[in-house]
């Protein structure tokens, strides 16, 4: 009888003690690309970097990519995007005699796939009019192999077209600055290091959340409360802004160990690191707008002395950050994101009213808006379908998405230039 | 309110009257301990923490009753300290000193079964944890928050007088969504409140 109890009680406590199913990580391969790329010379040098980006056809290895996948080149670094698995390849090009070569990492959010990519676009198969920097690189073959684990696959994409662009531009926007958590990228969402990755996973934009902490410095960081999902230290638990900075300074670490940036910190990084032209401040906390719009102004400022043509938006999701807003004396000072209704949006003058997308596409509202001169970003397209939907409206100016790869893929080859 | 306290006590007082005349079979009784701690984090708790495993204490109360069968069912409630840890060196901000703890106060549903004097029982439930601060002896942060956690024990008692009895117990906290597990060794302390 005794031993049936006690079997009872450790089976509750076992099952009980494992009801948190941890996110086990994701080891990408570590390269060393000065040691791996030397002898070899930048693609830029008389080549041109349009002529490796655009859309190509998988001849080999659909299986992993699906049928056609987006590549963008920008000189150095190369982005290769597939909707299968939602799939991103962040690679560096360079040249080796008449021929390129590319090597990176791959990553295939969904299913958590990671490994090493080594590419090659051959002298007779276009890599010589790419170091030569001739022709438009139709029929250009990257040919090579990806390694995931001890499983080697060949990979072969010949290139369809270029990348079409959009008259009034378009901004792949990424939540929570990349990606979440539950992705597994090897950073925390809202940290600098997945700012800097952002490019990469194909955005051109990001969004961050701010809050503040107790002595009113606005930081980036989404949830209102600390929990294990994004600071695993035990003695940050609670408000957020209970603790004051150098109360997080000493304890709260991000789930990869990074520090909770300030916002001032975050812009810095986007301005001086990153090539993206796009940051939305998701502002979560009415008591520091003033805060929030001064460094907005001067990081503008920073950023134009810098001469980067980035565009930060002063998020306004709901009614309180709008009275707050309203109410300071630097409102109108700065590009303003407009969530609430269209009225508001053009009452604010807003430089980009961002609707949900369970709203519907709203065709005649988003075209009015348009004509006077507001952009119209929809939020938060997470699924293919809707994503190549509204892709297809050809009517919003930008997306936010958890999956740039995904959008990216979408967009890059929603219509193929012949 | 203060009628349904008479009451109960009038109540509580007949039935403890009422079960001292005869052999008993059912019973509620109430259980005390006092442990000494240790406590293991999955992660240091700060970049600073010298250790991830830490000494406290714990005191556990619980109410239990046991009807005429192995098992019984009560609450359990307590107060322990799973760390607490100073910082005076190599801060990364302009402070001389720091300190950092976290407490708990379980509020928990225990089944538990006791026979021939040993008692093993479980508990599901809550915990209310709190974080404290103080920066340069300043600044006291109190941050609370819950979580769900279990917390098993062990423990062999002997009667000493009627209805009471004492002996050692081993206690096992796990917040299993902290990363915390606790293992306490101590006291504890036993009266029967109910007999009938």
């Amino acid at each position: 009888m005794m031993y049936r109890y006690l079997v009872l009680w450790c089976t509750v406590a076992v099952v009980l003690s494992s009801c948190v199913s941890e996110l086990t990580p994701v080891d990408m391969p570590v390269i060393d690309y000065a040691a791996e790329l030397a002898g070899t010379d930048p693609l830029t040098e008389g080549s041109r970097p349009s002529i490796l980006s655009g859309v190509y056809v998988v001849e080999t290895g659909q299986g992993r990519l699906g049928d056609t996948v987006a590549v963008r080149f920008d000189g150095r670094r190369l982005g290769i995007y597939a909707e299968r698995n939602v799939t991103f390849v962040g690679a560096i090009g360079a040249s080796r005699g008449d021929s390129a070569i590319v090597i990176g990492t791959w990553r295939a959010i969904t299913n958590q796939d990671a490994g090493r990519v080594d590419l090659v676009v051959s002298a007779g198969e276009g890599g010589r009019d790419l170091v030569q920097g001739k022709g438009n690189g139709r029929g250009l073959i990257l040919r090579g192999t990806v390694r995931i684990g001890s499983k080697t696959d060949g990979l072969v994409l010949r290139k369809l077209g270029a990348i079409k662009a959009r008259l009034r531009g378009f901004q792949i926007i990424a939540h929570r600055s990349g990606g979440r958590n539950s992705e597994r990228l090897g950073r925390s969402e809202n940290s600098i290091p997945m700012m800097l990755l952002a490019s990469s996973l194909g955005a051109t934009g990001i969004e961050i959340d701010v809050h503040a902490t107790k002595d009113g410095v606005p930081i980036v960081f989404h949830d209102p409360t600390f929990t294990a999902r994004t600071v695993p230290s035990p003695y940050m638990i609670g408000d957020v802004n209970n603790y004051s900075l150098s109360q997080m300074r000493i304890a709260a670490r991000l789930v990869y160990g990074e520090q909770i940036p300030t916002l001032r910190e975050a812009l810095s990084a986007v301005i001086d690191s990153t090539e993206l032209t796009l940051v939305w401040l998701d502002v979560k906390n009415a008591s520091v707008v003033d805060s929030i719009l001064q460094i907005q102004r001067e990081m503008i400022d920073y950023g134009t002395r810098k001469g980067r043509k980035l565009q930060i938006l002063f998020g306004i999701p709901s009614n309180d950050i709008l009275q707050a807003y309203e109410a300071s004396p630097l409102v109108g000072s700065v590009p303003v994101l407009c969530e609430l209704d269209p009225t508001t949006a053009r009452r604010l003058k807003a430089a980009v009213w961002a609707p949900r997308f369970t709203l519907g596409t709203q065709e005649s509202v988003v075209r009015e808006l348009q004509r006077d001169g507001c952009d119209v970003y929809v939020w938060t397209l997470d699924d293919a379908a809707f994503i190549r939907r509204y892709i297809a409206a050809d009517l919003f100016d930008g997306i936010l998405t958890n999956y740039p790869t995904l959008l990216a893929w979408g967009f890059y080859t929603r219509q193929i230039e012949p | 309110m203060r009628y349904r306290l008479l009451i109960l006590t009038l109540f509580l007082c007949a039935a403890s009257a009422h079960a001292a005349l005869r052999d008993s079979l059912y019973r509620i009784e109430l259980v005390g301990s006092v442990l000494v701690q240790a406590t293991s984090y999955d992660v240091a708790p700060t970049s600073l923490s010298a250790t991830d495993r830490f000494t406290g204490s714990s005191l556990t109360g619980r109410a239990i009753w046991r009807p005429n069968h192995l098992l019984g069912i009560g609450f359990q409630t307590g107060y322990t300290t799973f760390s607490a840890e100073e910082f005076g060196e190599n801060l990364p901000v302009q402070q001389t000193n720091a300190y950092a703890s976290l407490r708990a106060i379980p509020l928990q549903l225990v089944l538990s079964m006791r026979a021939y004097g040993v008692e093993v029982g479980t508990g599901i439930g809550i915990y209310l944890l709190e974080s404290i601060w103080r920066v340069n002896g300043e600044q006291r942060v109190n941050s609370t928050a819950t979580e769900l956690g279990v917390s098993s024990w062990i423990g062999y008692d002997i009667e000493v007088v009627d209805r009471l009895s004492f002996g050692p117990e081993l206690h096992l906290h796990v917040l299993s969504g902290r990363g915390i597990v606790a293992l306490g060794a101590g006291l504890q302390i036993r009266y029967d409140v109910i007999r009938y």
